[in-house]
């Protein structure tokens, strides 16, 4: 099964305490992430939802008066879903929550890395280890704080990427991009968001989740009765015909 | 281009929160903004003294929650807004791209949990 973008919702809180968002018709099974940007040196806290899904976090990055999340809920449930996140009083945020199809049910986060910096023009997210499937789904997310209304964040991320959300503007909310590509191979994964119009403040974080992987492929293991067929992965059917 | 409706400045009691229907943005609309005054909000920025939620016809949304009391903004002065958007919802185009939805209305509803006076104004951004 092929890993695919499914759905996205995307918006933003100036002084609010708490944001949700709601996708309609999740498919059972999918992987939802939500990626949050922040301004200042917000802890990052578990979302949660309406459906009973467990949700997780990456590892935090290093703030530099904003912050960039990646969450997840892997196999969730079907069905309409609100997920909340609350990060206290009175917060500046802007975010996505994306549904993807076809990744994996269980131990889906495979690699993870971060980066941040207090003033620089060229965000990276820091290179991942090589990932571990070669169907992968990539999803990397930037905070800006750079003071001011046209942050110039080249999107989408490079390379391949394609975007799930941008603002560009320090002024009524965070700098913010989150970006998503499916890769066929294994390998290091990274993101980086062009050069921007001045040396800001920003933090990274790039997280990679295993795709569900292809139905295994059967192979015929001798050809006298009764018929034994084997999965790549171990699977095994036995086929007797009596007659 | 850029469609507003400004609600003026009143008091909203606790109970049946005032629900709106956006059902004439333009076409390409993008981003619907709300924006709401909280001058003089009550209780503390702990409270969570109102609540606006923001749905698509999709059935696609978000909600938000606002604190009470004077909450400071980036300069350290008090904060006069409380601003919140949300954009058009997209679905994957099956090619491995995406696509907006095609959305024809949306509706907006606010409920406050303590009495409080706010003017509230909600733009349609294309």
């Amino acid at each position: 099964m092929t890993v695919a973008f499914v759905q996205r919702v995307t918006g933003s809180g100036a002084v609010v305490n708490a944001q949700s968002y709601t996708l309609n018709g999740v498919a059972a099974g999918a992987l939802l992430v939500n990626c949050n940007s922040l301004d200042g040196d917000q802890e990052n806290a578990t979302p949660s939802d309406d459906r009973g899904n467990t949700w997780n976090t990456t590892t935090e990055v290093t703030p530099q008066s904003c912050e960039a999340y990646i969450n997840y809920a892997q196999n969730a449930s079907a069905g309409n879903t609100v997920v909340t996140v609350d990060y206290g009083t009175g917060f500046y945020i802007e975010g996505s929550l994306a549904e993807f199809s076809g990744v994996a049910t269980s131990g889906a986060l495979d690699q993870q890395a971060s980066n941040s910096n207090a003033g620089s023009a060229t965000p990276t997210s820091g290179t991942t280890g090589a990932t571990t499937e070669a169907d992968s789904l990539v999803v990397a997310c930037l905070a800006c704080a750079g003071n001011t209304n046209d942050q110039g964040i080249d999107t989408p991320a490079a390379t391949g990427f394609s975007n799930l959300h941008v603002h560009q503007s320090y002024f009524d909310t965070i700098g913010h991009s989150s970006d998503y590509k499916v890769v066929a191979a294994t390998g290091a994964q990274s993101a980086s968001w062009g050069t921007m119009n001045g040396s800001y403040p920003w933090a990274a974080k790039i997280a990679t989740f295993k795709g569900a992987g292809a139905a295994s492929p059967v192979a015929l293991e001798h050809s006298e009765w009764p018929l034994s067929l084997r999965g790549a992965h171990g699977g095994q059917m036995t086929v007797s015909v009596w007659g | 281009m850029a469609r507003q409706v400004n609600i003026a400045e009143r008091l909203f009691q606790p109970g049946a929160p005032m629900v709106r229907t956006v059902d004439s943005f333009p076409a390409d609309v993008r981003s619907i903004i709300i924006t709401f005054t909280r001058v003089g909000w009550p209780g503390t920025p702990a409270d969570r003294v109102a609540k606006v939620s923001a749905s698509w016809s999709d059935g696609t949304g978000m909600q938000w929650e606002f604190p009470g009391g004077e909450v400071l903004d980036k300069a350290g002065q008090p904060e006069p807004v409380s601003r919140v958007r949300i954009d058009v919802p997209t679905e994957g185009d099956g090619a491995g791209g995406w696509r907006r939805r095609a959305v024809t209305s949306g509706s907006i509803s606010f409920e406050v949990r303590q009495a409080l006076r706010t003017a509230i104004s909600i733009e349609a951004v294309a």
